[in-house]
């Protein structure tokens, strides 16, 4: 016989069944009740529980998405602009920063987040002149909005 | 990590801050969406919904709030005391006159998140029907917010310049005899 | 609301004089003598005022001009009805008391149409109006006169109200709402006044 390695030596001993459930009751020992170290009852509660964590992975993006838009909308209204607004004119000037990075910045770095409102709210001055056809934009800059016009 | 300044930074970030919100001729729903904004914190950029960071928010005046349309008697709150025939129903005139604050309350509650915050974020909530503060709180007041209804000015409080500016649409015939 | 339309149009009124003056600049290089009778009849208009004034011994009297400003002209002047005459159809709404103060009585009813001018539609939305801004408690002082000898009674407490559409007394609490799908709804503004123009994104939303 070989020994690969200590755990497997432990496995060693004792009937196979046991080492089944042990395998098993490890999933289910921080749960509450019988359920974390009665077998018959914990192999339905784990189950269920890998259920629940399967599903959860794909909640957790949604769930987290929402928590920075969240967390950008109280910071762009603090620069007195809405979120839609904001985040539609940082795709206009093609800022490629996803809503993960750009909460962070509006945690840690304040002042990087008000450049970017700044920015945004710049270009919606630019859409909103350019809808209202007057073709010149700011002096020095060279913009999309106004050649395409 | 652990020094004066950074320690002081993290005060200042989750120190919670006073807003004052004038309630007069404003409707209630708007109010009571700023409100829960401010309650729940989601106006800060650090907002979980675990971390507990919302602020106090004062609303005075409201026995001077506005519903629009009939809802003064169109409105019915409804509640049970939980004893048989404890079914209680009263249309928004009367419950704004037995307490001149429910109203106000009433929609905050309903506008906060169902969890089992709802009762502290509701402590944080303080209403007073008329625009007298006790000075404890008025010494913690931080910023005034401004009210989310324009209030339409009455034919009384323009100045007669402003009345003699406005065109006159038509003028009557000579002979009328205005009432 | 109104207000801004009828200031806009008395701009370009202002605008259409410009460019009048600019066009009699214009001819007057042509015809030279026409221009000065022109000003002189133009300055010789407007009311004017007998000043006396006392001097030493000699007594001035003398006939001031008073530079009344000129009456606006509306910008659509054939119309019959005033408010298609100043454009402002769909212009108003229940807050412009200084525009609804023209069409009312002291006592605050509507005055006849045919004394105003006002076409059917534009007089019941008027109408309409000028309920709503009673209700809301914005024309205080156009109220029905009080018999002689009338001690009024404490006042009750006055519930603030807009866009109220109708009277206080004829409605009754909805206490059965109605299920999901076919609610009870409370109606606030009034359907007449739904083609109003609007500045925001946000539909018009009158069933509570």
């Amino acid at each position: 016989m070989v020994f690969l390695s200590l755990s497997c030596w432990i496995r060693n001993r004792g009937p196979d069944r046991f080492w089944k459930v042990q395998e098993l009751l490890k999933h289910a020992r921080h749960f509450r009740g019988r359920k974390n170290r009665c077998y018959s009852l914990a192999v339905r509660a784990v189950r269920r529980a890998f259920v629940y964590a399967t599903k959860g992975r794909k909640l957790k993006k949604r769930n987290m998405r929402t928590l920075w838009i969240t967390r950008i909308a109280a910071a762009s209204r603090e620069h007195g602009l809405k979120y839609p607004v904001l985040i539609h004119n940082l795709i206009k000037t093609s800022v490629q920063l996803n809503r993960h990075v750009i909460s962070d910045l509006a945690i840690t770095e304040p002042r990087s987040f008000q450049a970017l409102a700044k920015l945004a709210k710049a270009r919606q001055q630019e859409g909103f002149r350019a809808a209202l056809g007057d073709s010149k934009g700011p002096p020095g800059v060279f913009s999309r909005v106004v050649c395409l016009q | 990590m652990s020094s004066f300044s950074r320690s002081a930074q993290q005060w200042a970030t989750f120190a919670r801050s006073w807003f004052l919100i004038d309630a007069r001729m404003q409707p209630p729903g708007k109010i009571a969406t700023m409100c829960s904004v401010r309650l729940q914190g989601k106006h800060k950029p650090i907002y979980h919904a675990i971390s507990d960071c919302g602020d106090h928010v004062v609303v005075i005046n409201t026995k001077e709030i506005a519903f629009s349309g009939n809802k003064w008697e169109q409105k019915v709150y409804s509640s049970h005391t939980g004893y048989p025939g404890g079914f209680k129903q009263l249309t928004a005139a009367q419950l704004h006159h037995k307490d001149p604050k429910a109203i106000v309350k009433l929609s905050v509650y309903g506008m906060l998140p169902k969890n089992l915050h709802r009762r502290t974020m509701m402590q944080r909530l303080h209403i007073f029907p008329d625009d007298e503060l006790p000075d404890d709180i008025r010494a913690n007041l931080t910023e005034e917010l401004a009210q989310p209804r324009a209030i339409p000015r009455k034919l009384s409080e323009y100045t007669q310049e402003e009345i003699d500016a406005f065109p006159r649409l038509w003028t009557p015939p000579e002979d009328y005899k205005m009432k | 609301m109104a207000a801004r339309s009828v200031l806009r149009s008395v701009w370009s009124g202002f605008t259409g004089l410009k460019t009048a003056l600019t066009r009699t600049n214009l001819s007057s290089h042509q015809r030279i003598n026409s221009p000065c009778v022109f000003a002189s009849v133009f300055q010789s208009r407007g009311i004017r005022q007998v000043v006396q004034r006392q001097e030493g011994k000699a007594t001035i009297i003398e006939g001031q001009t008073l530079d009344i400003p000129a009456e606006r002209q509306p910008p659509n002047p054939t119309a019959k009805c005033p408010i298609y005459r100043w454009n402002l159809q769909n212009k108003y709404n229940y807050t412009d008391v200084l525009l609804l103060r023209q069409f009312i009585r002291s006592d605050g009813g509507m005055l006849p149409k045919r004394i105003t001018g006002l076409c059917p539609e534009e007089h019941r939305k008027i109408a309409i109006c000028v309920q709503m801004a009673h209700r809301a408690g914005l024309l205080p002082d156009h109220r029905p006169k009080l018999p002689d000898g009338h001690v009024p009674k404490k006042p009750k407490q006055q519930l603030n109200r807009y866009l109220t559409r109708y009277s206080i007394k004829s409605v009754k609490p909805i206490y059965k709402k109605g299920l999901k799908w076919c609610k009870k709804r409370m109606p606030v503004g009034h359907p007449a006044l739904q083609n109003n123009v609007r500045y925001g994104v946000k539909p018009l939303y009158i069933k509570h």
